[in-house]
């Protein structure tokens, strides 16, 4: 999965796949699925799945910055998936934000712009062919790929204000036209307990007219991602499979435009790392991790708190249920 | 021995006990299929003369065997075992449960994928559970199939179904 600052990093997250339990032997044995990077894994055909995310941010303050700072973000993900096809599933997400700065002048909750997105799933197996339904273990040791795609639905609040009637972008909840992502994963099971995931997408943002008449567009987003997930432990009676797993997200971000122009404080290149767990119990899948920036080359980054780069931490958390 | 020595004797016990009630179909000493004392069967050993002979006790002796066919039955269970070194002395149908594979394993090299179709009475069977080398790789998909790479050496693919209170088993064992 992937996530982000501004409502902009979060919609991407939603396209993290999603740790699919299953009773099957390929979920206690197959491809492990990192907790921040899309995997590969599409969901059996006619099969449905729940799952929520938090994306749990707390920002840099700083003293010389004014009282007046972002602290907080919260972004949960609420979502639905459908295997309509064991090589195309498609989803439902409604995200619901909070943000909070350090004097409460601004704060803000309520649900974001929902998202429809379609994985396509296909695979190499002595040629590239679509994913087939209940694959056997060795079919999943093979390479897996998926191009997905996503476009939010601009149904959100996008002009929020604070007390003085103030409207910040950052601090909407929808963007006011549909945001458009796609994006393209690749998943190898190194050995029966080393899963290789590479995830890249991009994400585009359309300009939006506030309720002020400002004309403001969000830069858009490059991800690129590697993990490693490792599966520590395995109990095939219990149905039951415990993971630890390794990512680097990179994150590239344009500039931010306003009535056109580009916007100084936007912007920059992070590099992530997350560290994480995930637990897998019959038909459910519990994920934790910690995500932390190791690198960052912000555009300005003195004046960017509150921007990705500059949290303290992000702490995640996941579970999903496959029925 | 206090009082942890004891319990862990007890538990050490119990395991051992548990463990030693040998449930399995068969066995192996060597080259010598051992079969469950319990199971009543009747078989045939295909010899590298082209002779044919019947397998009346509960050991096969498969180094002089080209190919092996058994069938049979113990409680609510009933079991095939084929066991090949050639293709050719494969048979293909026969009532019960029966994995085939698709194409000669003989022919293909080493780590390449091969389709197997698990029948019942001649019928394909979606959802069958498979094991390789005493490893679970899935389930049949529709139209009875599973896609399992060759291994080196023993390649031992067994099928199980379930159907009408009776287990059913087939077992196909060949070398690479």
């Amino acid at each position: 999965m992937i996530l982000f600052l501004t409502l902009l990093l979060f919609v991407s997250a939603v396209f993290a796949h999603h740790g699919v339990a299953s009773l099957g032997y390929g979920g206690l044995y197959g491809p492990g699925s990192p907790l921040e990077s899309s995997s590969s894994l599409t969901l059996p055909r006619g099969s449905f799945l729940f799952y929520t995310k938090l994306d749990h941010a707390r920002f840099k303050t700083y003293r010389d910055k004014g009282p007046q700072q972002t602290e907080l973000y919260q972004f949960w993900f609420f979502g639905l998936g459908y295997g309509l096809r064991s090589w195309l599933s498609l989803y439902l997400f409604v995200p619901y934000n909070y943000k909070k700065d350090t004097n409460n002048q601004f704060n803000i909750a309520g649900f974001a712009d929902p998202i429809l997105s379609a994985v396509f799933g296909f695979k190499y197996d002595e040629g590239f062919r679509l994913v087939p339904d209940d694959e056997s273990l060795d079919e999943l040791e093979d390479w897996h790929f998926t191009l997905y795609t996503s476009l939010s639905l601009p149904i959100a609040e996008d002009s929020p204000t604070d007390s003085l009637g103030n409207i910040d972008p950052v601090k909407s909840l929808g963007y006011g036209k549909p945001t458009l992502t796609l994006g393209f994963t690749a998943t190898k099971m190194l050995s029966q307990s080393f899963t290789l995931v590479v995830n890249s997408s991009y994400m585009r943002f359309s300009e939006n007219k506030y309720s002020n008449g400002l004309k403001y567009k969000f830069g858009d987003e490059i991800r690129g991602d590697l993990a490693l997930v490792y599966s520590l432990f395995v109990n095939e009676k219990n149905k039951f499979r415990l993971d630890t797993t390794l990512e680097f997200n990179f994150l590239n971000i344009g500039r931010d435009e306003e009535f056109g122009k580009k916007l100084t404080a936007s912007g920059g290149k992070i590099l992530y790392s997350t560290l994480g767990v995930r637990f897998y119990y019959k038909q459910m899948s519990l994920g934790s991790g910690v995500k932390i920036p190791i690198w960052k080359e912000l555009n300005e980054q003195n004046l960017q708190q509150g921007s990705e780069g500059l949290e303290r931490y992000r702490a995640i958390f996941t579970l999903s249920f496959l029925f | 021995m206090g009082i942890y020595g004891l319990i862990i004797s007890v538990v050490l016990g119990l395991l051992s006990t548990a463990l030693s009630h040998d449930e399995a179909l068969y066995s192996y000493r060597g080259s010598v299929l051992l079969l469950n004392d319990r199971a009543t069967y009747r078989g045939v050993c295909l010899r590298e003369d082209g002779t044919e002979k019947s397998i009346k006790d509960n050991t096969v002796d498969l180094s002089v065997c080209v190919g092996v066919e058994i069938y049979g039955e113990y409680d609510h269970h009933r079991f095939r075992l084929r066991f090949i070194k050639r293709w050719e002395v494969f048979s293909f149908s026969s009532p019960g449960l029966d994995v085939l594979p698709a194409k000669d394993p003989f022919s293909l090299r080493v780590g390449k994928k091969l389709d197997y179709r698990v029948f019942l009475n001649s019928e394909p069977v979606e959802g069958a559970q498979v094991f390789i080398n005493g490893r679970p790789v899935g389930i049949t998909r529709s139209g009875g199939s599973i896609r399992l790479k060759l291994r080196e050496g023993k390649n031992e693919i067994v099928s199980v179904v379930e159907k009408d209170g009776v287990e059913y088993i087939a077992v196909l064992i060949f070398e690479r």
